[in-house]
């Protein structure tokens, strides 16, 4: 039974995860063309909000072009390998408190591993590279070529700022399980001020941030497919259904960073009343994640484009130290 | 047969079958591959012995990092991305004896060896093992940080180009 | 309460050492900076070398030097300890190890400053022998299978870019090349014969296993734990030169820069054979087990040593032929290794000791011997063999001290390796056994053997007419280390008393190692 309910839960989320794709496309363009001073979207369905379906449906039924002299196989098998990931990371991300429950169920969450927690974020994470590389390699394409191993080289240095940055969080919540690291965040500072970890790694949470634009590939980050210099980048020679594929995936990788930055700095699930009414944390956490969404791309109206030499220099010369600075403050905060 | 030995001659047979194509397929990079593949079999070991943070440790290493490292290096020489490359060397009848002996070895040992098997419950692998780092272990962990960088400069060295 | 009880003071010397190598890489940081700025370009390139290589050098035979100094207390009697649950063993042997290896890696140190070859813009070099003699007092001290392969491991790293140092020199790339693959390879089999070792006891304590086997898993049926051990073996065997695991030797040898090899045939030789008397001494004290790995190392012995002598009379080339003489010192220790398993309490006096001494005094002989084919090749000379033809009228000293070193490598009296050989012979003969006797035999037909090779070069120097009698100069580093090494060659093979009997005194008071001579009864 406790299998099914597993089973029932992990449909549930991936499937709302999987649905909200359209709206934050929608969204996007939206914020965007207000950003430019125009309107975007406003012909199909009301404001324009079935305009991401009626392009669904564009890209699905137009010609699957495969250009010759590829390695067929890999082929198809990237644009599965970039989209798995980003749906299988939610499944430990809490999106209510383990006092939700449905039937005598905590309905919380997919799954709390207690023992790894955020590593199985990070571990999920790093494979969404995959997709990204041999897409560039199996296209025999120099443009995909060169976007894959530029993409390649930022997830690694900035996945292991990911990494880094959030050491500090772990060692204060003195667990590596999400829900944990949530349920850290319920005493309030000085009984007023929210007891959560934006305000008390302010360092690690500038860092956990830039490093997840870095690691979605999203403007000033989107070198991989600077359209400026590299055509398309990796997905140069994909069209329709596998090139949507590759687009979901990206905007999916959007909503669960935003996830997880809700949950690892700005308390989750947790909010007013929430323990008398546990489904409100589901309210908060959707907020607070779709503000972050906002965020997200409120950056990409406002920021141009880094030089590749410019990012990597900054991953490893700027954050990198930042980063290990900010575990020692808070290994000695709390050995103090 | 019960779930967890179905698990376990599922898991064995993806790690032996990818292992062997890794060796034996003629395109580099269809060998790393199937190397993610051996690494995510033996990963699936690690959950069945309850250690799940090995499990995502060997994830996040040898699947994040190594061998994307590998199928980096592979990409970025032109000359071997081409794809026929021989994939058994000129003494492969030698080496195979001497490997097949090997096998033959190994599985005399285990299956006619002693092992000593632990009777105590599985516990919290996390922390048990972070304690075992910065206890009993913490000279060993802290060599390891000299050997890495060690290896890391004279990798440097090696590979770095002086001719500018 | 603290969670942890450890004194850092425990491994000063290593902690010493690895400071001073971090600073000696450092240095090579800023001689690359000041390079790059090209305020002191011309400096750093000349023949001098910048303020870095100068600092990187100072920094790292200070290191070395200092750490030797802080190890002497350990050489004492009593002051054995056991340190980190059972990881790092202090007592005389490792401190005479340490102290040893210490002593060599200066004088390799001094080498390569007489070294001809453009190693002047890349400082590194001194920092990665510093810290491939950390690895080595690590060797020399761990108890613990983990601790034991990453210190393996280390030594291994920094070997393999030492060895590929030069490059832009195919024959030096392809030999760091072909080190690394072997290495590799056999580090992979030693880590699966630790791996047994442990499902098989339960521990990864040497001293763990070593009460295992003699208590829980003392039903474990020998040829079980013998194929564990054989595995060990093969990393072991790779680091000491040991047939079958030495093909790397010869194409290592012969393309590493020439104080490099130098320092592979002498101080990780050491190591190897350091971590193998500990290994089977405190891991195996039970007689029936310690008789069939003796037995195993006795036969790979012969071996060893014959395919090695008989191999370097073909040779053309100095350092390969001293590659594969390497190769049959090998063997010649290996003889003290299997007496000690054999021959256990009868030979007690002899085998620790005698190995120690021969290490000790190859040491000298064969840093000699190659600090000599430095000189001669210097300048653009060669490394072949009929290139020493006429030697002794361009370089009569030359010739007197490479004279010297070969007849002590054959184990003429009065040189010291006359004095090394004797210990070890007289461990096998008074092993009271026919295995041990008959190692004894061809320890002494190898002997022979080898005298037609090494007397070879003697005769080409003085007896034949040089090609080109331009006299030959040699370098000030140079002949500082010809002259350490010629001294105690000569001073340990007349008068060598003091040395065999601190090794005695070191063999004796080093009681972790006893388990083999105090055989205990598994109760089989």
């Amino acid at each position: 039974m406790e299998y099914v309910v597993m089973a029932a839960k992990a449909v549930v989320v991936f499937a709302l995860v999987s649905g909200s794709m359209p709206f934050i496309v929608w969204a996007e363009r939206k914020v965007m063309a207000d950003a430019q001073a125009r309107i975007g979207p406003n012909r199909v369905g009301p404001f324009g909000i079935l305009q991401s379906f009626a392009d669904a449906l564009k890209l699905i039924f137009k010609e699957d072009v495969v250009p010759t002299g590829i390695d067929k196989r890999i082929f198809y098998l990237a644009p599965i390998l970039s989209i798995i990931p980003a749906l299988i990371t939610f499944a430990v991300v809490p999106y209510g408190g383990p006092d939700l429950k449905l039937f005598g169920y905590p309905v919380g969450y997919v799954a709390d591993l207690k023992d790894v927690g955020i590593l199985y974020v990070f571990a999920v994470t790093t494979l969404g590279v995959y997709g990204i590389v041999l897409a560039g390699w199996a296209s025999n394409n120099k443009y995909s070529l060169m976007g894959a191993l530029r993409s390649s080289a930022q997830m690694i240095s900035y996945e292991i700022l990911l990494g880094l940055s959030i050491m500090g969080v772990v060692i204060g919540s003195g667990s590596l399980s999400l829900v944990e690291i949530v349920q850290a965040q319920a005493t309030p500072y000085f009984g007023v001020i929210p007891g959560i970890w934006l305000f008390a790694q302010p360092l690690g949470f500038l860092i956990f941030l830039i490093a997840s634009l870095a690691e979605a590939n999203r403007v000033p980050f989107d070198l991989p497919e600077a359209e400026s210099e590299l055509v398309a980048g990796f997905h140069t020679e994909y069209s329709s259904f596998k090139f949507a594929m590759f687009f979901m995936a990206e905007y999916i990788n959007l909503l669960t960073l935003s996830g997880v930055i809700t949950t690892l700095f700005l308390g989750g699930w947790l909010g007013p009343g929430v323990d008398r009414f546990p489904i409100l944390g589901v309210l908060y956490f959707s907020v607070k994640t779709v503000a972050l969404v906002y965020f997200f791309i409120w950056l990409r109206a406002t920021l141009p484009r880094l030089r590749y030499d410019q990012l990597m220099r900054f991953a490893w010369k700027v954050m990198l130290p930042a980063a290990l600075i900010n575990i020692f403050i808070t290994a000695y905060w709390v050995a103090r | 047969m019960s779930a967890h030995q179905l698990a376990f001659l599922v898991l064995g047979v993806l790690i032996l079958v990818s292992a062997l194509m890794v060796v034996t397929v003629r395109n580099l990079v269809h060998a790393a591959l199937f190397l993610i593949l051996c690494f995510a079999g033996v990963a699936g070991l690690y959950v069945l012995l309850q250690a799940e943070f090995l499990a995502v440790a060997q994830v996040l290493i040898y699947i994040g990092a190594i061998t994307v490292l590998i199928l980096f290096g592979i990409m970025l020489t032109r000359k071997i991305t081409g794809g026929a490359q021989p994939p058994l060397a000129s003494h492969w009848k030698a080496a195979g004896a001497g490997a097949g002996a090997f096998l033959l070895l190994l599985l005399y040992v285990a299956m006619t060896g002693q092992w000593q098997v632990s009777d105590q419950p599985p516990m919290d692998s996390t922390t048990t093992l972070g304690l075992a780092l910065v206890t009993r272990y913490v000279l060993p962990f802290e060599l390891a940080s000299v050997v890495l960088l060690a290896a890391l400069v004279g990798a440097v060295l090696l590979a770095r180009d002086e001719t500018r | 309460m603290p969670l942890i009880d450890i004194q850092w003071s425990w491994i000063a010397p290593e902690l010493v050492l690895a400071g001073f190598a971090l600073a000696a890489l450092l240095a090579a940081v800023i001689g690359a900076a000041a390079r790059g700025r090209g305020a002191s370009a011309k400096a750093a390139m000349g023949p001098e070398g910048g303020p870095g290589l100068r600092l990187a050098a100072a920094l790292s035979m200070a290191g070395v030097a200092l750490s030797a100094i802080l190890t002497l207390p350990q050489l004492a009697a009593g002051s054995e300890r056991l340190h980190f649950w059972g990881g790092m063993a202090h007592d005389p042997f490792s401190a005479f190890l340490k102290v040893m290896v210490a002593l060599s890696v200066l004088v390799v140190m001094v080498m390569l400053g007489g070294y001809w070859r453009a190693l002047h813009n890349r400082p590194e070099i001194y920092a990665l022998l510093a810290l491939a003699t950390l690895a080595i007092y690590f060797m020399a001290s761990a108890a613990e299978l983990v601790l034991l392969a990453l210190a393996i491991e280390f030594l291994s790293l920094t070997s393999y870019v030492l060895v590929g140092y030069l490059k832009h020199e195919p024959r030096s790339a392809e030999a760091g090349l072909k080190y690394f693959l072997f290495g590799a390879l056999c580090s992979a089999v030693m880590l699966y014969g630790m791996s047994l070792l442990y499902g098989l006891t339960g521990s990864t304590t040497l001293q763990g296993i070593g009460a295992a086997i003699s208590g829980p898993a003392a039903g474990t049926r020998p040829e079980i734990l013998l194929a564990a051990i054989l595995l060990v073996l093969a990393g072991l065997g790779f680091k000491i030169a040991m047939v079958p695991f030495h093909q790397w030797v010869p194409d290592a040898y012969e393309g590493a820069p020439t104080p490099i090899t130098a320092f592979l045939s002498v101080a990780s030789k050491a190591a190897g054979f350091a971590v193998a008397i500990r290994f089977f001494a405190m891991a195996f004290p039970v007689e029936e087990i310690a008789h069939h790995w003796a037995t195993i190392v006795a036969i790979l012995a012969m071996l060893t040593m014959t395919w090695g002598n008989t191999v370097a009379i073909w040779q053309t080339n100095m350092k390969r032929m001293l590659a594969y003489s390497s190769i049959a010192q090998a063997g010649y220790v290996m003889v003290g290794l299997a007496a000690l398993g054999i021959g256990g309490r009868a030979v007690e006096a002899y085998a620790i000791p005698g190995i120690l001494l021969y290490l000790a005094v190859y040491l000298f002989m064969n840093l000699g011997a190659f600090a000599v084919v430095i000189a001669v090749a210097n300048r653009g000379g060669t490394e072949e063999i009929p290139g020493y033809a006429g030697l002794h009228h361009r370089a009569p000293w030359l010739a007197a001290v490479l004279t010297l070193f070969l007849l002590s490598l054959i184990g003429i009296p009065p040189t010291a390796g006359f004095v090394g050989k004797v210990w070890l012979f007289l461990a096998a003969i008074r092993g009271n056994s026919v295995l041990l006797a008959v190692l004894a035999v061809v320890l002494f037909i190898n002997s022979v053997i080898s005298a037609y090779y090494y007397l070879g070069v003697v005769r080409r120097m003085y007896l034949e007419a040089p090609e080109d009698s331009t006299p030959l100069s040699t370098n000030r580093p140079l002949v500082g280390a010809l002259a350490v090494c010629a001294i105690a060659t000569l001073v340990i093979g007349l008068y060598g008393q003091p040395l065999f009997a601190l090794a005695q005194e070191t063999a004796a008071t080093s009681t972790l190692l006893h388990g083999v001579t105090l055989w205990q009864s598994a109760g089989r």
